[in-house]
């Protein structure tokens, strides 16, 4: 199946202010300026956000930014306070439901159930007859290398089949659209990659994923576009090769062995991350063009003794801590951030 | 469609347990086997016959008693092997001492002495090996005591020729129920059999309310409930996991009113064979109760679900939701409790509100209809406002349960539960 033309088009969406002057292509979903407060604490804040047709979107944001309940006011488990979502151009409701496939960040799966009864029971329950319903978990289950294990209760697997047999429910009903929250948390290397490559193959048949993840570079490896939010606010969205250009070629990688602390003292340079073998140096805007950065180089060279230089885009991380205002993050997202980095 | 199937899952993931299984099929199998070797073993008794000494110190009932106690068992034979044994005042020790001797040796099953002055004197001694055998006893007693009476009413000179039809002639008094369509037979089982029926809600509630708040809080504990309200609405759900439950308990009811019937019809049958006709005991119901009752069930039965349900919603844990259903199971025997005061004055302005109020209208209505005749038009509207209230409770259930399963933690209260529904 050919990707939607949305996604194809040579303009950014984000340059249509006005949804009368968006392509004839309803976004897969829209937020229009949805906030959601539990009690004092505000989740969610005027958020605006719409996910193109065909697009692999990534939902960025440290943890308690505020992601799974925008999430949940898409798939229409809560409701926003102020503001509306649109899931291909109508309002999410009850009939939007069977649109989304949804994978929520706390798993649950009933464990009495056989594999084969509980995936046809959710297929079922998104509007698939019973004996189509019977052939997909089949197919799943082998797609999956799951076969030997239909017939068994859904407590005799391992923690990482039942995370299988949790995707196969968001995915089985074929929906146009997939939300994936925190999709590959808990996942082993072997199957998070398996996750991947089908993730891949759903992209090419056209369909329209979001996930949001708090893993920064797990985004930069999937994403067409992405979204960032904090603290229930977005703080920027678009494609992510227009974010990055934009940003420009701001981060110098240095791969070395001597004294870290020269870093500090070099001129034209904002700040140093460093990660023991290399370290990312940010540099000050003056300080990008290629004459600026031979005359760092020249600085170091006879201080310390580099095996390889490169003159990066900054990472997706090192933007999104720009754009919220630097490292004076919150401990927690910090924290969560240096992790995952 | 959906609601189909969860219901369908509510229903089969139940049905298909050993638990329910066992109590389903195991339990009337094993009150029916118990039943049966209880049967069997009263027959047993009664199948014996006895043999029986009589000594007859008055010298005149003998031949009577003789004649009265000239029966047949179930399976044809002679209840008693009857025999007399002469004695008098002054050879009574002698002989009973033998007739001990005998009994003992098994040679007579008991030995009757008749005194002399049995027409005034109103007992006889009878001494048996076993002198638990019931039946042996009552028979022996009542045919006694008509040969006595025979005897006495022949003293007083009454003609032989009239003593039988004095004696056979029974009384029994019947009571009716007045009706505006007329007076029916009604010897008060119908308000026996209504509190019945309403215990039998009760009992079911009580067992299967817990049920339906169990599988509501399952979906919160194992964290399915975000798929699932990602597929369907809430609504839906609650609704289908109440009906889904609900069928589950009907299904069990229906195999044990199936049994119950089965034993209830094969044990009429066998004591009509036996000669004893029980179909006077088989309690006669009018059509019009039966169908109010079976609404009423269905009624309350969704109703109180959905309470649970409720309950289910807001509680986090099973050890809560113990402390929290007890508002709910007091207002299920305050129901009861008021049964007895409406049976007492069905149509009172307070017997009728109360019946109608929804909460106890399942219980209440049904015991006006069995022991009274209320207007059509206030049973129906009983019915209307407990389906209206179930609805209501479900719906309300249905936003608690959406908000609530994002928020587990702490119990919430009821300010904040009023908010839940706002923002659902």
């Amino acid at each position: 199946m050919p990707r939607l033309p949305c996604s194809l088009s040579p303009v950014p969406y984000f340059l249509y202010p006005f949804p009368c002057m968006a392509p004839a292509t309803p976004s897969a979903i829209a937020c229009e300026g949805i906030s959601k407060s539990y009690g004092d604490v505000r989740a969610v804040q005027e958020l605006a956000l719409e996910v193109p047709a065909g697009a692999v979107y990534g939902f960025l944001g440290p943890n308690g930014s505020g992601k799974t309940t925008t999430i949940r006011m898409m798939v229409n488990i809560l409701v926003p306070d102020a503001g509306r979502v649109l899931i291909q151009g109508k309002p999410a409701g009850d009939h939007t439901k069977d649109l989304i496939g949804y994978l929520p960040e706390e798993r649950g799966l009933y464990l009495k159930m056989k594999v084969s009864e509980l995936l046809e029971f959710f297929a079922e329950l998104k509007g698939v007859r019973p004996a189509q319903a019977r052939q997909r978990a089949q197919q799943w289950l082998k797609r999956m290398e799951l076969s030997d294990w239909g017939e068994k209760k859904l407590n005799a697997l391992s923690k990482g089949m039942q995370q299988k047999i949790q995707f196969i429910v968001a995915v089985i009903a074929d929906p146009p659209i997939l939300i994936l929250d925190e999709f590959s948390s808990g996942l082993d290397p072997v199957n998070a990659n398996q996750l991947k490559d089908i993730l891949l193959e759903l992209r090419a048949q056209g369909k329209t994923i979001l996930f949001s993840t708090h893993r920064m570079e797990e985004a930069e490896r999937l994403c067409d576009h992405v979204c960032l939010i904090h603290h229930g606010r977005k703080v920027l969205d678009g494609r992510l090769a227009d974010i990055r250009a934009a940003a420009g070629k701001s981060t110098l990688r240095v791969d070395y062995r001597g004294d870290r602390a020269i870093f500090n003292q070099t001129p034209g340079v904002l700040q140093a991350d460093d990660f023991g073998n290399y370290a990312e140096l940010r540099l000050a805007p003056e300080s990008q063009s290629p004459a600026a950065v031979s005359t760092i180089l020249r600085f170091l060279a006879p201080r310390l003794e580099i095996t390889r230089f490169e003159l990066l885009e900054p990472s997706l991380n090192q933007i999104f801590l720009d754009a919220v205002g630097g490292p004076p993050a919150p401990a927690t997202s910090n924290q969560q951030l240096a992790t995952s980095n | 469609m959906k609601l189909l199937t969860i219901i369908k899952r509510e229903f089969l993931s139940r049905v298909r347990t050993k638990g329910f299984l066992f109590f389903t099929f195991g339990i009337p199998v094993i009150a029916a086997g118990f039943l049966f070797l209880e049967y069997r073993i009263v027959q047993a008794s009664q199948n014996v016959s006895s043999n029986l000494a009589v000594v007859d110190l008055s010298q005149q009932l003998y031949p009577a008693l003789a004649q009265a106690l000239d029966t047949k068992l179930d399976n044809g034979e002679a209840a008693f092997h009857v025999h007399q044994v002469a004695a008098t005042a002054a050879t009574l020790p002698a002989v009973e001492a033998q007739l001990r001797q005998q009994v003992l040796a098994k040679q007579e099953d008991g030995y009757l002495i008749i005194p002399a002055d049995v027409l005034t004197s109103h007992t006889a001694q009878y001494h048996a090996r076993n002198a638990a055998a019931v039946a042996v006893r009552e028979s022996l007693q009542a045919h006694l005591r008509e040969a006595v009476t025979r005897a006495r009413m022949a003293a007083a000179g009454i003609p032989t020729s009239q003593i039988a039809g004095i004696v056979s002639g029974g009384f029994s008094l019947n009571q009716l129920k007045v009706t505006k369509t007329g007076d029916s037979t009604d010897n008060g089982e119908t308000a026996v059999v209504a509190m019945v029926l309403v215990f039998v809600l009760y009992l079911f509630l009580l067992l299967y309310g817990v049920v339906v708040m169990k599988a509501v809080t399952e979906e919160k504990t194992t964290r399915i409930s975000e798929v699932l309200l990602a597929a369907v609405d809430p609504f839906a759900l609650m609704l289908g996991k109440i009906l889904g439950v609900v069928a589950t308990a009907l299904a069990q009811l229906a195999v044990w009113a199936a049994t119950l019937l089965l034993v209830g019809v094969y044990g009429v049958a066998m004591a009509r064979a036996a000669g004893a006709d029980f179909t006077q005991y088989v309690p006669h119901l009018p059509a019009w109760l039966l169908v109010c009752f079976v609404i009423f069930f269905l009624l309350g039965f969704l109703l109180y679900a959905s309470l649970y349900a409720a309950i289910g919603a807001v509680v986090s844990s099973d050890q809560e939701a113990q402390q929290t259903q007890m508002p709910l199971t007091m207002v299920l025997a305050a129901a009861i409790y008021l049964a007895f005061l409406v049976m007492a004055s069905p149509s009172s302005t307070l017997s009728v509100a109360l019946s109608l109020f929804p909460f106890f209208a399942p219980v209440l209505m049904v015991v006006r209809v069995a022991v009274s005749n209320p207007p059509v038009w206030q049973v129906l509207l009983a019915m209307a406002l407990c389906l209206a209230t179930f609805l209501g409770c479900t719906k309300v259930t249905a936003k608690i349960y959406r908000v609530g399963i994002l928020m587990t933690g702490k119990r919430p209260n009821l300010p904040e539960l009023l908010r839940w529904l706002k923002y659902a």
